[in-house]
């Protein structure tokens, strides 16, 4: 009983976006839509100008802030680990920042300091801010990795002759690509659900998915809503499907012993 | 020196960020708040606009009700989550464990943004709650139903289901790592599950799940998007509040919203603080 009851919270939501999005009958009382179109589906991969303009810059917003913050959470979590002797309270606090002042006004703050940048209302800009708001995640999954890592490895492998980039490349690196795997993934995922920031720090120049969808949730469009949820539903579920074979112990590792 | 040379390499990119970004944002605002903004011609240190801010009663009243409401989704949260944290360590059924991992990976992929039409779909007047209650014979047209969505409920109850798969996410982990073998002796000298819950896993993720309360406060304070769908006109949060002054067109208006910016900043800062002190000392009453 249980089990129907768990399996029902993510198989009805799922089950009536797919039958909204291609049924347009849905007045009150009924229960199922009716009335089969494909209308919607074409409204918004075919006749929306902005649909795929929005899909790319998304999917570039996503991926470069999961470059830029994987990089500079590892280097963060590098020199944490074997540095700064470990992750002290006061650390952990100040790299936490970002998520402890409440959006609004981070993003306010960061928007009024980009003006004096080129980077104002540009793909740059939105994934500087992106990338703030991921770096905290980032640094917590690169902290808990580079901890995991026996110090002694990276010393055997000095002793034994190897140059710094050689024993990182080849005793580092490979140690810590599910974290790094991970921390793409996550910092992907943040920077694609953000709404707001993009938003503000776009300008209106850059164009997101979240954007895009947005008037159609706002004026509670159920069809359009639905295709525009089943798409980024479904990105992310592939992204995860992919990813997902390459990181096993993922969630073991993050957030460790915090 | 090699090895020094290498720690502020390291080290440099983050601090740029944080300084630039965040630091800079905030020392732009701050200057502009006391009304020294050369290009639009106000060069004159002043706090006036500080008192004019403060002297507003529909400021002080969306502050509290964003307050309120953040505080409230929060707590939820971290009850609620915690609870089934500690249900699926203690499940020993595998499918069981594996199907949660897939709601909560499906909660983490949808926005806020799209949680509200999830929100709607179900709880509307029209969403399928009342459907299935008219069918049955419990609500007899849309008006019956009362309305969930439109106002505070329907916002704590967007940020309550993002909330939970957060809270889970994190503190399973944590109750993960709890070894058996307390369990396993509380057990032998008759206690029940919740008193389990209490005395053990609780306080051991304790910290864990003050944190994770910690940011789901945050975030749930300072967002737009959700109180902006769903919020009436009778009560604004401030984050709506501060985003309609941002835009106001008069530039007149500019240190005025700046000034609006830091309060709030001092207030948001503050009151995490205090969230983090009260659900700590909560959770610390409830352990002993």
């Amino acid at each position: 009983m249980k089990k129907i009851s768990l399996r029902l919270m993510f198989v009805l939501p799922l089950t009536y976006l797919i039958l909204l999005s291609v049924f347009s009958y849905f007045k009150y009382p009924l229960l199922l839509p009716t009335h089969f179109t494909l209308e919607y589906w074409s409204d918004v991969l075919l006749k929306n100008p902005l649909f795929y303009k929005a899909l790319i810059s998304s999917l570039s917003i996503a991926l470069l802030t999961a470059l830029f913050s994987t990089v500079i959470g590892f280097m963060t979590g590098r020199a944490v680990v074997y540095h700064l002797g470990g992750y002290s309270k006061s650390l952990a606090l100040i790299i936490s920042l970002p998520l402890l002042i409440p959006g609004m006004i981070l993003f306010l703050g960061m928007h009024q300091i980009l003006a004096y940048t080129p980077f104002s209302n540009s793909v740059f800009g939105v994934v500087l801010v992106h990338t703030v708001i991921c770096l905290p995640y980032t640094c917590n999954i690169a902290v808990a990795y580079f901890t995991g890592i026996p110090k002694a490895y990276e010393e055997l492998s000095k002793t034994l002759g190897s140059t710094y980039t050689e024993t990182f490349r080849r005793i580092t690196l490979p140690l810590l690509m599910p974290g790094i795997t991970l921390s793409v993934m996550i910092s992907f995922l943040i920077s694609n659900t953000e709404y707001f920031s993009t938003f503000l720090i776009g300008g209106g120049q850059v164009v997101s998915l979240s954007m895009v969808m947005f008037p159609y949730i706002s004026n509670a469009d159920y069809g359009h809503s639905s295709v525009m949820g089943l798409i980024f539903i479904s990105l992310h579920l592939f992204l995860f499907l992919v990813l997902d074979k390459k990181v096993k112990q993922e969630v073991d590792t993050f957030y460790g012993g915090n | 020196m090699d090895r020094k040379y290498r720690k502020i390499v390291l080290l440099l990119p983050i601090s740029m960020m944080y300084l630039m970004l965040i630091g800079g944002g905030f020392y732009v605002v701050l200057k502009e708040s006391l009304g020294i903004i050369p290009n639009l011609g106000f060069t004159d240190l002043t706090f006036t606009y500080f008192s004019d801010i403060l002297e507003q009663d529909d400021m002080m009243i969306s502050m509290m009700y964003s307050v309120g409401i953040a505080a409230i989704s929060a707590i939820l949260s971290m009850f609620i989550g915690t609870f089934i944290a500690y249900r699926m360590t203690q499940s020993k059924h595998g499918n069981m464990k594996s199907l949660i991992q897939h709601l909560l990976r499906f909660g983490m992929i949808l926005p806020y943004l799209y949680m509200v039409f999830i929100v709607m779909l179900f709880f509307s007047q029209s969403g399928l709650v009342s459907r299935l209650l008219n069918v049955l014979g419990l609500v007899n047209n849309t008006q019956s139903f009362p309305n969930l969505i439109y106002g505070s409920m329907g916002i704590v109850l967007v940020y309550v289901l993002k909330g939970i798969p957060f809270v889970i996410f994190l503190v399973i982990n944590v109750m993960n790592k709890i070894s058996r073998d307390y369990e396993g002796v509380a057990r032998t000298l008759g206690s029940n599950s919740i008193q389990i819950l209490k005395r053990i896993y609780l306080p051991l993720s304790k910290d864990t799940i003050v944190w994770a309360g910690m940011v789901l406060y945050a975030y749930d304070l300072g967002s737009f998007e959700v109180p902006y769908i769903l919020s009436q006109i009778k009560h604004q949060s401030f984050s709506v509040k501060l985003y309609s002054s941002y835009l106001n067109p008069s530039l007149s208006s500019v240190p005025e919203t700046m000034a609006m910016t830091i309060i709030l900043f001092g207030v948001g800062i503050v009151t995490v603080a205090l969230f983090a002190l009260v659900t700590r000392t909560l959770i610390g009453r409830t352990s002993r």
